[in-house]
């Protein structure tokens, strides 16, 4: 669903990503770990067409990114780390905004399916979000996402600055929607959040995947240390 | 997403963040509110001039009258022209002066005349006042020229850069709409609505003014629109540029103050600070020393010239021939003059020279280019006061002319003199002509216009709109 192959990316004389091997399928969460400039996000930005690859390929639904953006975009959905919207918009009219601009028109029934699949309390649909704690932007975020029916999700750092009881309902929405067959790439710092939702698990640095796990084989503590120890690698 | 759907969302977006609606509705009471305050300054001036001229009209009534029944003074030449009639001229009235005073308060409007010398109504011209030349009164010319960019740069300081930060453009992209194309959308929303709202304004301001509604009036319209339009679009322009190059709205709100700091504020301040530099107005004081010491030395002239004829005619001691006496007069105000015209001239040219130097400098300011355009369309610059100034002074030559004839010939005034009395044709506007004179400076801030939106487009197009410029610290 979501592949990459030997995929690098130069900023001048920057090398942001090293031959970057990775390959997430359909019902899978994979979770790249790493600080600062590891090269997550520039993997997203390439995944999301947003940046160009200096060499190799990029797919998702096994089109090639770089031929055909607009193709593999219509298969994306991607919540950035920060999702502020309109706050002067209302939840259900974000969504109803985003849906349209994505050329799909739903009900006001149908949209108010979605918020309520995405975790949004009914109280706050027809609130301004700018009233709207991050945890509830993210919900909203995640139900454009399910109304655009993407087959694919990236997520950039979603559950910094979230609290656990956040964080935990939105690992709970991602989980759901990788049962509904989607393949979610996310980047985070939050090595708990990613052994708990993920399905494998990479840690990344100076823009190359170090190691893989499959989450379910490795504890916490595990996962922990070797994270430290790849950090510290010469 | 049709385009038609970007436009009615923009809409709504724009109707829910309550500070647009609010900033246009204040655009508008505040254009009403300075079309008032406008036509109450024109109002007064011309019912100023108005009363003068029915004075004027009822005297040369009654000494006409006079002059049918004999009356010495009113056949006397001499007398009327020096002792008796002042004649107002005034400047043409245009049909929208009240919405640019322009110099209309500090150029006089109305100059009171005699055929006693020009300096007698020159002096009331202030023209060493070079900072009004480039500024103006709380008039829509103001609003538009100095507040309008303001309301542009909230409406649009974070057209791309809010929503890079809202996480909308990637969103945008994502759905398959181009950034150009969300962007534009979004651009020509915000500029429409400022465009609609600045004409409706300047329509409203322009229907306060009770204008005779003719072609020259609609002209002048046209032109005040499309002017204070290009002059939109153009800061509308340049805020899309400097938001698509902002590294946050913070920055990009911050440069764009400083634009308009700098073409707004500091280009005209410049502007007169090299125009009163370059060009120094000759001194009042020695202006007023000269007119002090001409006056002594031709009323010494005179009373030398009285005694000698007293001393030729004894017998007319205490009852001085009036002729004889109103010929001196003319003597003394022609040496008067024949002193202060080279001091007038000076004045008049410094005004000139200064209006030249701020006629190629206007090219550093959209600001000081517009409020030019704004104040000539509505016949109250520096340059159509400088033709009425011209016209008066000619008309002056032909009054006096008309006294002095037949005060050196001898020949009484008549009734029918009165009704040949020389009359003011001031300078008449033609509008059509107006707008072709404007044609440059606003061809130019098009020009401007749309190399901006040229520039905007490519950065438009450019991956470090979506993702930022790389930094190694980032993902």
């Amino acid at each position: 669903m979501l592949e990459a192959i030997g995929l690098t990316k130069n900023y001048g004389e920057v090398r942001a990503l090293r031959s970057l091997d990775l390959q997430v399928k359909s019902g899978e969460i994979y979770c790249l770990l790493g600080a600062n400039g590891a090269g997550k996000t520039t993997a997203l930005n390439i995944f999301l067409g947003f940046v160009l690859a200096t060499s190799g390929i990029a797919r998702i639904d096994n089109i090639n990114v770089s031929q055909d953006p607009i193709a593999t975009r219509k298969r994306i959905a991607y919540i950035p780390e920060t999702v502020t919207l309109y706050g002067a918009l209302s939840g259900l009219e974000n969504l109803d905004y985003f849906s349209k601009l994505s050329g799909i028109k739903h009900s006001a029934e149908s949209l108010r399916r979605v918020l309520a699949q995405a975790g949004l309390a009914v109280e706050a649909y027809d609130r301004p979000l700018q009233g709207y704690s991050k945890g509830m932007r993210q919900k909203v975020g995640i139900a454009i996402a399910i109304a655009r029916d993407a087959k694919v999700l990236l997520l950039d750092e979603p559950t910094s600055g979230l609290d656990p009881k956040a964080s935990n309902e939105f690992s709970q929405l991602i989980l759901a929607m990788a049962e509904r067959g989607s393949a979610i790439l996310m980047a985070t710092h939050d090595l708990f959040r990613a052994r708990e939702t993920g399905s494998r698990i990479g840690i990344m640095r100076d823009g190359s995947l170090r190691k893989e796990f499959v989450a379910g084989e490795i504890g916490h503590r595990d996962l922990e240390n070797e994270y430290l120890e790849t950090m510290q690698e010469g | 997403m049709r385009s038609a759907d970007i436009l009615l969302s923009e809409l709504t977006l724009l109707r829910r963040e309550q500070i647009v609606p609010w900033v246009l509705v204040g655009l508008l009471l505040a254009t009403i509110f300075a079309g008032f305050s406008g036509r109450m300054i024109i109002d007064e001036q011309r019912a100023g001039a108005l009363g003068a001229r029915d004075e004027a009209r009822v005297l040369i009534d009654s000494l006409k009258q006079q002059a049918a029944a004999g009356s010495e003074t009113a056949c006397s030449p001499g007398a009327v022209a020096y002792s008796v009639l002042s004649m107002p001229v005034s400047k043409t009235a245009t049909p929208l002066e009240g919405l640019a005073i322009g110099q209309g308060d500090l150029l006089p409007d109305t100059y009171r005349l005699s055929a006693r010398g020009a300096h007698t109504f020159l002096g009331q011209t202030d023209p060493e006042n070079s900072l009004r030349l480039v500024s103006g009164n709380f008039d829509v010319a103001f609003l538009v020229v100095w507040v309008l960019p303001l309301l542009v740069i909230g409406c649009l300081f974070d057209v791309v850069i809010g929503e890079r930060e809202r996480g909308v453009l990637s969103l945008a992209l994502l759905a398959g709409v181009s950034a150009g194309r969300f962007i534009w959308h979004k651009w020509w929303t915000r500029f429409l609505l400022l465009a609609a709202v600045t004409t409706v304004s300047i329509v409203l301001a322009a229907w306060i003014q009770d204008p005779a509604w003719t072609a020259t009036t609609a002209y002048v319209l046209a032109g005040w629109i499309l002017t204070s339009i290009i002059y939109l679009a153009l800061w509308c322009a340049l805020a899309l540029v400097v938001s698509t190059g902002a590294g946050s709205s913070e920055a990009a709100a911050t440069r764009l103050a400083g634009a308009w700091l700098v073409f707004v504020i500091l280009f005209p301040a410049v502007t007169n600070l090299i125009a009163g530099t370059v060009m120094p107005p000759p001194s009042r004081v020695e202006l007023t020393a000269t007119l002090r010491e001409a006056s002594e030395q031709a009323d010494k002239a005179i009373a030398a010239e009285r005694d000698r004829w007293f001393f030729d005619h004894p017998d007319l001691q205490g009852d001085m021939n009036r002729r004889a006496y109103y010929l001196s007069v003319a003597r003394s105000e022609a040496g008067i003059e024949k002193i202060m015209a080279p001091l007038l001239e000076e004045f008049a040219q410094n005004a000139r020279d200064q209006q030249r130097v701020i006629e190629i400098m206007k090219y550093l300011s959209p600001g000081t280019l517009t409020f030019r355009s704004l104040t000539s369309l509505s016949g109250s610059d520096g340059r159509q006061h400088a033709h009425f100034r011209d016209a008066v002074v000619a008309y002056h030559r032909d009054w006096r002319e008309f006294f002095v004839t037949r005060l050196e010939t001898d020949a009484p005034l008549t009734v029918e003199d009165y009704d040949r009395l020389p009359t003011f044709v001031a300078p008449q506007i033609d509008g059509r002509q107006l707008i072709l004179s404007l044609s440059v400076p606003l061809l130019l801030m098009l020009a401007l216009t749309c190399l901006l939106c040229l520039l905007g487009s490519r950065k438009l197009r450019s991956t470090h709109l979506i993702v930022g410029t790389y930094s190694p610290g980032r993902g």
